[in-house]
């Protein structure tokens, strides 16, 4: 009698993919648990346990500080458009290199920038663009400018190393969403009377938007939370003190725990924002596979 | 009925060559398209058939040769250039638009007025028989339904040529049959000119006016439909058009025409060509009748029931296999005496 229950129950767990298998993701929930639910609440609390003032004393301070508020603004205006640039750059790229035959050499020297970290690169671009580094010189060697021109320490260095360690990511993920779309579908389209621009606009972009959206979602979060580069490149005092540093400064110098939660969860706060505008927005376009036909 | 194919004379070809590297994938292919007619490009998978429909389209570059549309050399345009239809293999219909959006998606590229457009596209879904899913996007449509939109898509800009590439290919036995009758429907309905590439000999004889047979890359016989399966050109030729019956014989001038062996047995046969010494004999399973008292005498090996008749493979007394289909019942190791009828004997030069 329990045998047959305990036999039907099983069977209903079955038909729902619930075997002995599923067991094995129990590792990795596991990990996630402790790797990004408790540390993830465990600052959430502590932020609503200021070291001096109300529960909501942090936030507070936070909002009225400009020294601290003003962070989220200098973040956007490093990430964002960073991020565009880089999504609206590696849309033609893509489309070029997947008519390539080198494809593999030429992704495989775009990835050396991710490989390599942000550090390494802001230490590279830290002499190369330096007063007396090569691009300097250069430029004074052609006549084309007398004085350096100032590219570290402040806004256009951190922007220049958001940029490269962030292309290559952007690329790849772009060109494998081009490479998704079905090529007969712009060959439809060419044969249809249809210039290269009419097949852009009207044939892959919407294709590629549900795509594009997802890749600005994830380079804005890498962006948005810049620290090294923005530390090393930037000016931390002034203009490239993003939010992180904020938070680090609350953290390890102030040693104040709880603040430095709670600039930790405004940041998440505007990640979140973000991320879910531009994925709602993926809903008004069509979200479909990129391409049709049985077989 | 205002649509219609935009008016010219001919297609003419003139010994298109593609290569791809030093693969020969067409070569000095010349074929003249008159206005309303319906060719076929038969041939085998890789036989470049494909290739020389891409050519024609503007999709791909000709290595050698020209395409002329009447008086003017096209072979250098794009493809948005030459105004050509094209229902490709996969149906290649944007996903993201619309049935409606589909078919006008031409018209928009033309810049059309939004009232012509509207009344085009509702008169080719008309033509198709889809008005009813003409809000629908591809995906929601069967595959007999989204080939139907891939033809009013082509049909809609009123080109001179439609080109279709294995378009039923990707749909099933019945499916096929009906989508067919459908594409005889619309070219008769719409006298447009039509290149249709195949490999499906049936699909071929019972579509085209003409059908250019092309094998590795090279044309071997252009001819009508009764001409291929009555007189083709080639062992080759008749290989792809049913001949399943390709038997190696020494041919003897005798009396009354000429002699080759069948199955062990002299029978006459009937010359395409200088034949001398050794030579290929071709004959259709339909044509070796099972018949008592006939010269071929063979045993049974394997027989299938088709419905309407048997198909069998039967061991002559040569020792080599013969194909036959015939509406008299043949059971495994059975003895039959076959006969075939001399002109139903085709004789080639090895």
């Amino acid at each position: 009698m329990s045998a047959a229950l305990d036999k039907t129950l099983r069977w209903r767990l079955r038909e729902r993919g619930l075997d002995g298998v599923t067991l094995l993701v129990l590792p990795g929930v596991l990990c996630v648990l402790a790797l990004f639910f408790y540390p993830f609440l465990y600052g959430l609390f502590l932020s609503f346990a200021p070291k001096q003032g109300g529960w909501m004393a942090n936030y507070a301070r936070f909002f009225s500080d400009p020294f601290l508020y003003d962070t989220i603004g200098t973040t956007l205006l490093l990430a964002v458009p960073v991020t565009l640039l880089n999504v609206v750059l590696s849309v033609p790229v893509a489309l070029r290199v997947r008519l390539l035959h080198r494809q593999r050499l030429l992704t495989t020297i775009l990835v050396v920038p991710i490989t390599l970290g942000t550090v390494l690169v802001a230490e590279g671009l830290l002499t190369y663009l330096g007063p007396r580094g090569w691009l300097n010189r250069a430029l004074m060697e052609f006549g084309l400018t007398t004085a350096p021109v100032r590219l570290i320490h402040n806004y256009w260095g951190v922007m220049l190393s958001l940029f490269i360690t962030g292309f290559p990511f952007t690329f790849l993920l772009t060109l494998s969403y081009v490479t998704g779309i079905d090529p007969s579908l712009e060959q439809a389209g060419a044969v249809l009377g249809t210039r290269a621009r009419g097949r852009f606009f009207r044939i892959l972009l919407p294709l590629l938007a549900p795509g594009l959206a997802v890749t600005l979602a994830l380079a804005f979060v890498q962006a948005f939370s810049v620290f090294p580069s923005a530390i090393l490149l930037g000016a931390p005092a002034g203009p490239t003190r993003v939010i992180s540093i904020a938070a680090y400064q609350a953290a390890f110098e102030q040693y104040d725990y709880p603040m430095a939660s709670a600039i930790a969860m405004i940041m998440a706060a505007v990640q979140v924002v973000i991320v879910a505008a531009l994925l709602g927005a993926r809903s008004l376009v069509f979200r479909g596979p990129a391409s049709t036909g049985k077989g | 009925m205002t649509i219609a194919s935009r008016d010219f004379r001919e297609l003419r070809l003139d010994r298109i060559s593609r290569d791809f590297g030093h693969l020969h994938a067409l070569r000095d292919v010349s074929l003249t398209v008159r206005r309303g007619e319906f060719v076929a490009l038969l041939g085998p998978s890789g036989c470049g058939k494909s290739t020389a429909l891409a050519c024609i389209a503007g999709l791909m570059q000709l290595t050698d040769g020209a395409i002329w549309l009447d008086g003017q050399r096209v072979d250098q345009l794009g493809p948005e250039q030459r105004g050509f239809g094209m229902v490709f293999q996969n149906y290649a219909l944007f996903p993201h638009l619309s049935v409606r959006k589909n078919v006008a998606f031409g018209l928009v590229s033309q810049r059309r007025p939004k009232d012509e457009i509207a009344r085009r596209v509702t008169e080719a879904l008309s033509v198709v028989r889809l008005d009813a899913q003409a809000e629908k996007l591809p995906g929601q449509l069967s595959g007999g339904q989204q080939q139907r939109v891939a033809i009013a898509r082509a049909i809609v800009v009123e080109p001179p040529l439609v080109l279709m590439d294995e378009p039923l290919s990707n749909l099933d036995a019945k499916l096929r049959l009906e989508m067919r009758a459908e594409v005889r429907r619309i070219h008769s309905m719409l006298g447009c000119s039509t290149i249709y590439v195949t490999h499906d000999q049936e699909e071929a004889l019972s579509l085209a006016d003409r059908i250019l047979v092309l094998i590795d890359g090279q044309t071997q016989q252009l001819g009508t439909p009764e001409d291929l399966y009555t007189r083709p050109a080639s062992p080759a030729v008749a290989e792809f058009m049913g001949y399943r019956n390709l038997l190696r014989s020494l041919a003897d001038r005798v009396d009354n025409g000429l002699a080759v062996t069948v199955g062990g047995a002299q029978v006459l046969g009937t010359p395409q060509g200088p034949v001398n010494g050794t030579v290929v004999v071709a004959i259709r399973p339909e044509d070796l009748v099972p018949t008592p008292g006939g010269p071929i005498a063979a045993t049974v090996e394997l027989a299938e029931y088709h419905g309407r008749d048997f198909y069998a493979v039967l061991r002559g007394a040569g020792g080599e296999d013969l194909f036959c289909r015939s509406q008299v019942r043949l059971r495994p190791g059975e003895s039959v005496r076959l006969a075939v009828a001399p002109e139903r004997v085709l004789v080639y030069p090895a």
